[in-house]
């Protein structure tokens, strides 16, 4: 049987994944809490990924932010992530 | 609102709306189908609990669905149990399997992007509350499923090599076939069951498809056999093999 071929490339698309962090709060007394991260191409996959992936509570507010666009203050120049509260 | 024990006590409006919400139900069970297949072929553990959860939505809308038809007479036994493949009238554009990873993403994006769009007619309904609720839920919940394809779009698209538009543009003749002549009576619209007429929420697809794919010029229109009922052109039913895949197995072990 002939070996089937994957081109990484075609069947991931061109762009690299990113990090993005994962912020909600299940109501309006709640502060935003990062809760997690998902890794995706672009903000719409991250969005639909995040979504399904932190589906434990019915979140009243949930927003994601790409981990390149933080501006680390205490960590500067390390190689730290954003962690789970 | 009283409840309807057989088919000939229905008015025409309840008929063709009956004969709508299968459509829309049927293609949600079929969708079901496609990711519960497609699964194992996620990207990453995020990409496989997206899938599952898109397949467990769908699956979720599509019983909510037969159940509202209980209203027109339709029972959970008929819909899941005694039915066979020429009696599911799901679109047309479900019955060819996926050919590769981005036709089936081309392929969920336009069945997704039509179910949403039939619904949003349905949110307004003042003849039928429940529906219109029904139909809320459902569009929010699917928000996140025309994110998950148009994500993958996008990033297909970022390889040169990629095949995802001619996907689409093949694709895109099956998803039309979803919607009839515009000039054939529209007895769901005219009645106020919908709020948008069919030729109407063709358009509507058009253009959100346009949004991300390049729609070509001079698409051709329904066959003459189109037939409202089952909302696709020549016979009624889906292939018996994707039947054999989607249909509800072993009835004896179902629990009531």
């Amino acid at each position: 049987m002939m070996k089937k071929v994957i081109d990484r490339q075609l069947e991931l698309g061109g762009d690299k994944p990113e990090f993005y962090e994962v912020f909600a709060r299940r109501d309006s007394a709640e502060p935003l809490t990062h809760i997690g991260s998902v890794e995706a191409p672009n903000a719409e996959l991250a969005e639909a990924r995040a979504w399904f992936v932190y589906d434990h509570h019915t979140w009243r507010e949930m927003c994601i932010v790409p981990l390149s666009a933080i501006v680390t203050i205490t960590e500067r120049g390390s190689k730290s992530k954003v962690k789970v509260v | 609102m009283s409840v309807i024990n057989s088919i000939e006590d229905l008015s025409e409006a309840d008929r063709c709306l009956r004969d709508e919400l299968y459509c829309i139900a049927d293609a949600k069970l079929v969708l079901a189908g496609w990711y519960m297949m497609v699964l194992q072929n996620g990207r990453s553990i995020a990409d496989f609990t997206s899938i599952c959860a898109m397949m467990q939505g769908q699956y979720g809308h599509a019983r909510a669905l037969y159940q509202h038809l209980g209203r027109f007479g339709v029972t959970l036994e008929e819909v899941e149990w005694t039915r066979g493949a020429k009696d599911i009238r799901s679109p047309k554009l479900l019955d060819r399997p996926p050919q590769s990873w981005s036709d089936f993403i081309a392929t969920i994006f336009m069945a997704e992007q039509a179910i949403s769009t039939q619904l949003s007619a349905y949110r307004t309904s003042l003849a039928d509350r429940t529906l219109a609720r029904l139909a809320d839920k459902i569009l929010k919940e699917s928000r996140f499923h025309l994110s998950y394809s148009v994500g993958w779009i996008k990033a297909l698209r970022k390889d040169s090599a990629s095949t995802v538009d001619e996907d689409a543009r093949r694709r895109l003749v099956d998803a039309l076939d979803w919607w009839g002549d515009a000039d054939r009576p529209d007895v769901v619209f005219s009645t106020g069951y919908r709020d948008t007429s069919d030729s109407d929420l063709r358009d509507r697809f058009l253009k959100a498809i346009g949004a991300t794919f390049d729609v070509p010029d001079g698409i051709v229109g329904p066959a003459k056999s189109w037939q409202p009922s089952i909302r696709r052109n020549g016979r009624p039913g889906i292939p018996e093999n994707l039947f054999e895949k989607i249909g509800f197995k072993n009835r004896e072990l179902a629990m009531p």
